[in-house]
């Protein structure tokens, strides 16, 4: 069943039970995310954007942007959380890109280079505030944790990424080819 | 080889590289401890706005160990290291939005008091922050 809201004879929604399994995607970045701070740089959030990105195509950004928010109304819309408007749909961009590709390492690796240009990616608001000094020595001072948070997405991504697929297809697709 | 094989040795090679180049960045261009004794100087500028301005003597080649041995700082371990609560006798409260920068001579630190390795003449604040 498909169940659309209108406005002027023209449907605007997604179908009522894939906007809610988006809905639960960026509850459950958020979640994992929330879960595993303790771990410094370790999380499921590429995972999530990874399986999200391949099961719902560009919709899978409605979720990236709602974990996105919902980092920014609980830890606060710090210089940080800018850097979130690009770094995560960046990875969410090149998974749909790359979509055809079936091959689990190469998810890794997309996930582990994602981990990776972490930092680099989130100096780019010091360079604006303060300079490519500020910048490159925000991404150096960052590096060891780079590399921590490569490593952990590819071991993350490889093991898990084919198991959760499956499981989120079971649950939360809704099984009807017209609507992917 | 497949294509396809052939394939992922190429991206995952451009990997290794990345990581490569990332390591040799930090090798070369991270910022060095330095042993023995040396001087610094740390203003802590106060929710008031009163400065008190101590000189420490050290043989510590990090800020956290400069700091704890005058007993100025407390906080939480946090996964980027200490996050700095209580500084000389004030805490900030999170929920106001209240947290301490750290600069030097002015200047925004990239990292924290764990990670910032203190050489002799070395000058810092402290500062108490309202607001993300």
């Amino acid at each position: 069943m498909r169940s659309h809201s209108r406005s002027g004879g023209r449907n605007i929604s997604l179908p009522a039970r894939k906007l809610t399994a988006l809905a639960l995607m960026g509850a459950l970045m958020f979640a994992s995310q929330v879960a595993m701070s303790f771990i410094p740089n370790v999380h499921l959030v590429g995972l999530f954007i990874i399986v999200t990105s391949l099961l719902f195509g560009w919709e899978a950004f409605y979720s990236v942007i709602l974990f996105i928010f919902l980092e920014g109304i609980t830890y606060g819309f710090g210089l940080w959380w800018f850097s979130y408007l690009y770094v995560w749909p960046l990875l969410a961009l090149a998974v749909n890109l790359l979509r055809k590709n079936e091959s689990v390492i190469i998810w890794a690796i997309v996930a582990a280079a994602h981990g990776l240009c972490f930092g680099a990616l989130c100096s780019i608001p010091y360079f604006f505030m303060g300079g490519s000094a500020m910048a490159f020595s925000y991404w150096v001072a960052g590096i060891p944790f780079d590399i921590v948070h490569c490593i952990s997405n590819f071991a993350v991504t490889l093991i898990l990424l084919k198991p959760l697929s499956k499981v989120i297809k079971r649950f939360a697709l809704p099984l009807n080819g017209s609507e992917r | 080889m497949s294509k396809t094989a052939k394939r992922n040795l190429i991206i995952a090679s451009v990997l290794i590289v990345l990581i490569a180049g990332a390591i040799a960045a930090y090798v070369l261009f991270s910022e060095k401890p330095v042993e023995g004794q040396k001087t610094i100087a740390v203003d802590v500028v106060h929710k008031d706005g009163t400065t008190k301005t101590y000189t420490i003597k050290t043989i510590e080649e990090y800020l956290r160990g400069a700091l704890e041995q005058e007993n100025l700082i407390k906080g939480t371990e946090s996964e980027f290291g200490l996050f700095l609560e209580t500084v000389d006798g004030e805490t900030v409260d999170g929920t106001n939005q209240e947290w301490w920068c750290l600069t030097q001579d002015g200047q925004s630190l990239m990292t924290g008091v764990d990670a910032t390795p203190i050489k002799d003449g070395d000058h810092y604040e402290i500062t108490f922050t309202v607001g993300w």
